[in-house]
């Protein structure tokens, strides 16, 4: 979509958005009225990404890659927008699960398998379980009443939708301008060489290479500086002691 | 110069990583709830994750997936220790209510 539709729909998809946020964290006497609201609401963001410039030649528009990736971007969309408007916090936090396999769903289509697994396991594994697990344990008949919308959203979801409008307008205006990557070379693969099946085509190259898997992982994902790796497991040790110092301490009193 | 599908690509990934940044910004902002707060927050480090991501795929670059990985474990660092804050908050009035429980069963009451 190029031209004044796609500019109408620049303008119009995320106001009219931002609309149906509104009237989905508004709407609390009719459930079917709210639902279809936070449909209308997922269905306009959504009309974001599609309204994007198709690739152009019949080969790219047709490619597996580019369609899963639309696929699961409006999955993604549309399990964001339940996240933020759903009233009961277990259809948030299921719904926050089905954004994580959307976004690995999403960094799978642009070859970043690392980082999907990295989505899936922190965003899944330790973000959306323990607070499922969370939920399901607070779960009591009067909790639902704690788990409202502030007193007045409009200015929020107004805010949200200029917001967008401004982040895609900003994007769509960058890529009317002809944009240049800082290298050309061919796209990255989707593993390294020395860790391929021996017998693959694409591993005839790299023979004589010292298969070593683990060390070939680290290097991919971080290069020649492990420095990074150091700095994450840190983190990661400081939030289980300090996790576990928590719940003890909260167990002694 | 890339295919065309990969400006495509990199269109998509900014634009819905643009959506959920607002989205989780929004739920931020509207919800009280601890535990929506919380995912709102996951919301939003999906979205530039996302954007980190399809950046560091289009130019070639593994440091956008790498810190893609860093911003997630980063918002999932506080996810956790706030989920262990809730359940120690909550620990108390359960226990309570089971020691009053107790209490009443064994002065023969009906609790």
């Amino acid at each position: 979509m190029d031209g004044a539709p796609a500019t109408l729909a620049l303008i119009a998809l995320p106001v009219l958005g931002g609309l149906g946020l509104y009237a989905s964290l508004r709407l609390e006497r009719s459930e079917s009225a709210r639902l279809a609201a936070i449909g209308l609401t997922a269905a306009l963001f959504a009309g974001l990404l599609w309204s994007g410039a198709d690739p152009g030649d019949a080969e790219a528009t047709a490619s597996s890659r580019w369609i899963a990736g639309r696929i699961a971007g409006t999955a993604c969309i549309a399990a964001a927008v339940v996240v933020v408007a759903a009233r009961r916090t277990l259809v948030s936090a299921l719904a926050f699960l089905a954004l994580a396999a959307g976004l690995a769903g999403m960094l799978l289509s642009e070859g970043a398998e690392v980082a999907a697994t990295a989505a899936l396991v922190l965003l899944a594994g330790a973000v959306g379980a323990p607070l499922l697990a969370l939920v399901r344990r607070s779960a009591s008949p009067g909790s639902e009443n704690e788990n409202g919308v502030e007193a007045e959203p409009l200015l929020a979801c107004i805010a949200g939708g200029l917001l967008v409008a401004a982040l895609v307008g900003t994007i769509d205006f960058v890529f009317a301008e002809e944009t240049r990557p800082v290298d050309a070379s061919p796209r990255r693969r989707s593993l390294p060489a020395e860790w391929r099946p021996t017998g693959s085509a694409e591993s005839a190259g790299a023979e004589g290479v010292a298969a070593d898997p683990p060390g070939a992982v680290v290097a991919a994902i971080f290069g020649g500086r492990p420095m990074l790796a150091e700095a994450i497991a840190v983190l990661f040790l400081v939030t289980a002691a300090g996790a576990t110092l928590v719940l003890r301490r909260g167990g002694e009193s | 110069m890339p295919a065309t599908d990969d400006h495509t690509l990199l269109r998509d990934a900014l634009v819905v990583g643009a959506v959920l940044l607002t989205l989780g910004t929004v739920g931020l902002v509207t919800r009280r709830s601890v535990i929506h707060a919380a995912l709102s927050i996951g919301t939003m480090a999906a979205g530039v994750a996302l954007t980190l991501a399809g950046c560091g795929a289009f130019h070639r670059q593994e440091w956008g997936e790498v810190f893609g990985v860093v911003t997630l474990l980063w918002c999932a660092t506080p996810a956790v220790l706030l989920a262990a804050l809730v359940l120690r908050r909550e620990r108390r009035p359960a226990d309570v209510e089971v020691e009053v429980e107790v209490a009443q069963l064994d002065a023969g009451e009906a609790p």
